[in-house]
């Protein structure tokens, strides 16, 4: 059994790219499953000899199943999926965030460069939230002007990027920022070197906006403001970028990407579309493959085409005609 | 029978001429990527279960026919549209059937055998429907909705998604091992009628076990035949949660799941069977009971269970229809349809207290 964690051997490979990434994919698997009952008994008899055929747990079991690397009372930090797609919230319990801060930094400075110090904030603040997280270590102390209770405060919000007197970070959801136009007046220049970070889609929330139009919005009514996205999810630990935004996401050197044909989970070749799965060794204290409802290309680089969510399909027969018959 | 109106005997007459051309019917390149062999199984079923005499005891439903109606067909279960197209042919009702455009070959294929006979029934796969007196559709609730709305004219008769279970009281004997198979193979579990999961109320492990032999019997007479790749994410999710929380067996083609009571699904995958151990029956009044709208059918092996039971009385009555295993997914012709009556459903409404039911 590999009792010793390779906690050391993945920091050491985030912070220099010492090391081979499918080695230490499979160290941490092959730990992983000593340390983790419930990711044992997913794998059953599986014996990966490849990073490709790790077994990836759907992320619809985090609603379901305790999927940490020690034992899950010992957690000191809770992430909960917003839920509001499925109407359920999944969690991903940690021991602590180190890796998670490490990585989330070293790649957004990769992608990015240095981070804007300051910031106006139109993410959830909630202790629970791994994006608020992410951007609360970003930016300490940024102010926001989201709750997930009364939506997006947008004069608030315009007000503090009018006033604004050094470069800023302003991360958004795809739907914050939407709201966010709906109160535009003029546009607004910020100072030289902010960061507009657009993420997540709209969750299942009806606007008039797709992509697209956002980023046209935003680059109108924010000149000169740089627009980047980011992908990211609860059941993760590591992000994606896409600089600019629209463009193919980058994930860091510790997280690889799988497109795999949805009925048999088969991985497909580069360029083709298919389910994404992820194996992220920066999840070391949950698992560190993950199979996500999400769909896209993965390209030959190793970056990724997001196609939004999977189709859901008809689980049953009498389910299907309706929607094309419905105007 | 007095309740018939005029024209409704040559009718049908005529319905079972169409259905005897739609019984000579190579039915696989009908079924919608069911193994041939399973195909020709299935349509037969389906034509088994009409009869004149059913028609006739419908078609005595007192009340005004519409003139006309558009059908929104299903596409999982290709016989599914058949009952309906007979007794609304038989009914002297002008239809138009609307097939999805994945698969209109059973539906194009059904209404030309219809309007060979001289009945008025038509086949489309367009989306725009008209003006018809009545639409009948299946789908989710948003799905009927949005079709409510687009035609505020028409009344829209719709039946929404569903669940269908089976509950296993004592070891079964082979043939009753069997049905339950058929209960979840036919049609590859494609429709609301196949079961979401088995109720095991004693030694759950030994059932799942002999269903997963006899599933594998199932599998080499019938093979399981083309399945929506989008289901593989659901199939992975079940089976990996079973392998952490209960136990599986499985194949690619064939699967049984063990899962907790906790752990009810309310959706059937095909030919991977999932098998619950009921050991809490107050909690499955509480599933199976505050939303009754969502159940569909019932199959059990012992009809003596709701005799001195509250709850499973409760459970019985929660479910519109309650039928012998093996027969899930061969509904009797008539019937009420979700706890409806299907030409009852359709008729002008004050013409008889129509929606009520049969005089």
């Amino acid at each position: 059994m590999a009792a010793v964690s390779p906690e050391g051997r993945l920091r050491a490979f985030m912070e220099t790219g010492e090391g081979d990434f499918e080695a230490l994919a499979l160290e941490l698997f092959t730990w992983q499953r000593a340390q983790n009952p419930a990711y044992a008994a997913f794998c059953g008899g599986a014996e990966p000899a490849r990073w490709t055929e790790i077994p990836a747990v759907p992320v619809p079991l985090f609603q379901e199943l305790p999927l940490t690397s020690f034992p899950v009372e010992e957690a000191a930090v809770v992430f909960r999926t917003s839920g509001t797609s499925v109407g359920r919230r999944g969690a991903k319990h940690l021991r602590d965030t180190v890796l998670y801060d490490l990585g989330a930094r070293l790649h957004a400075e990769a992608c990015l460069g240095p981070l804007p110090r300051a910031g106006v904030s139109l993410v959830p603040t909630a202790p629970d939230s791994s994006l608020g997280h992410m951007c609360a270590a970003f930016v300490p102390g940024m102010p926001s002007f989201f709750s997930a209770e009364a939506g997006v405060d947008a004069e608030g919000a315009w007000a503090a990027l009018r006033g604004a007197t050094s470069p800023l970070f302003v991360p958004g959801t795809a739907f914050a920022l939407a709201e966010l136009l709906t109160a535009a007046g003029d546009p607004v220049a910020l100072p030289e070197g902010s960061l507009l970070m657009v993420t997540g889609g709209f969750k299942g929330r009806r606007t008039d906006l797709d992509e697209h139009g956002l980023l046209e919005a935003l680059e109108r009514l924010l000149p000169g403001t740089r627009l980047v996205g980011e992908y990211g999810m609860t059941e993760l630990s590591s992000q994606l970028w896409a600089v600019p935004a629209g463009g193919p996401y980058r994930p860091p050197p510790w997280l690889r990407v799988l497109a795999v044909e949805p009925g048999s989970g088969e991985v497909l070749p580069p360029g083709e579309a298919g389910q994404l799965r992820f194996v992220d060794l920066a999840n070391h204290q949950t698992v560190l493959a993950i199979e996500t409802l999400d769909q896209g290309r993965v390209l030959a680089d190793g970056g990724v085409v997001l196609q939004g969510r999977l189709p859901r399909a008809a689980l049953r027969g009498c389910s299907l005609a309706v929607e094309e018959a419905g105007a | 029978m007095s309740g018939l109106q005029p024209g409704d005997e040559a009718r049908i007459e005529a319905v079972a001429a169409a259905l005897g051309r739609i019984r000579d019917l190579e039915a696989a390149p009908l079924g919608l990527g069911l193994d041939p062999a399973h195909a020709q199984l299935c349509l037969d079923l389906a034509l088994d279960q009409l009869s004149e005499e059913g028609l006739r005891q419908e078609l005595s439903t007192r009340g005004e026919r519409p003139e006309d109606l558009v059908i929104v067909a299903s596409h999982g279960v290709f016989t599914a549209v058949l009952e309906w197209l007979t007794l609304f042919a038989a009914a002297g009702i002008r239809v138009r059937l609307k097939s999805s455009t994945r698969g209109p070959e059973p539906g194009a294929a059904f209404a030309q055998a219809f309007a060979a006979e001289g009945l008025d029934v038509s086949h489309t796969t367009s989306r725009i429907l008209g003006r018809p007196e009545v639409i009948v559709a299946f789908g989710g609730d948003d799905s009927l909705a949005t079709l409510r709305a687009a035609h505020p004219r028409s009344r829209v008769v719709g039946y929404g998604h569903r669940t269908s279970l089976a509950v296993v009281n004592g070891p079964l004997r082979p043939h009753e091992l069997q049905a339950l198979a058929a209960d979840l193979c036919l049609y590859d579990t494609r429709g609301c009628m196949a079961p979401a999961a088995v109720l095991a109320l004693r030694d759950a492990e030994a059932l799942a076990a002999a269903l997963f032999e006899e599933l594998g019997r199932w599998e080499l007479r019938m093979p399981l035949g083309f399945v929506d790749p989008l289901l593989g994410p659901e199939r992975r999710r079940r089976l990996g949660l079973a392998r952490v929380l209960g136990r599986t067996w499985e194949t690619p083609q064939h699967a049984v799941a063990l899962l907790p009571q906790a752990h009810l699904p309310r959706e059937a995958l095909p030919r991977v069977a999932t098998v619950v151990p009921v050991e809490d029956l107050r909690l499955l009044v509480d599933q199976l009971c505050t939303d009754r709208s969502r159940n569909s059918s019932l199959a059990i092996d012992d009809p003596t269970l709701p005799v001195g039971s509250y709850d499973w009385d409760a459970i019985f009555r929660a479910f519109p229809r309650v039928c012998a295993l093996g027969h899930l997914q061969l509904p009797a012709f008539p019937r009420l349809h979700d706890g409806r009556p299907m030409l009852g459903s359709v008729l002008r409404p004050g013409s008889s207290g129509a929606a009520g039911g049969r005089s």
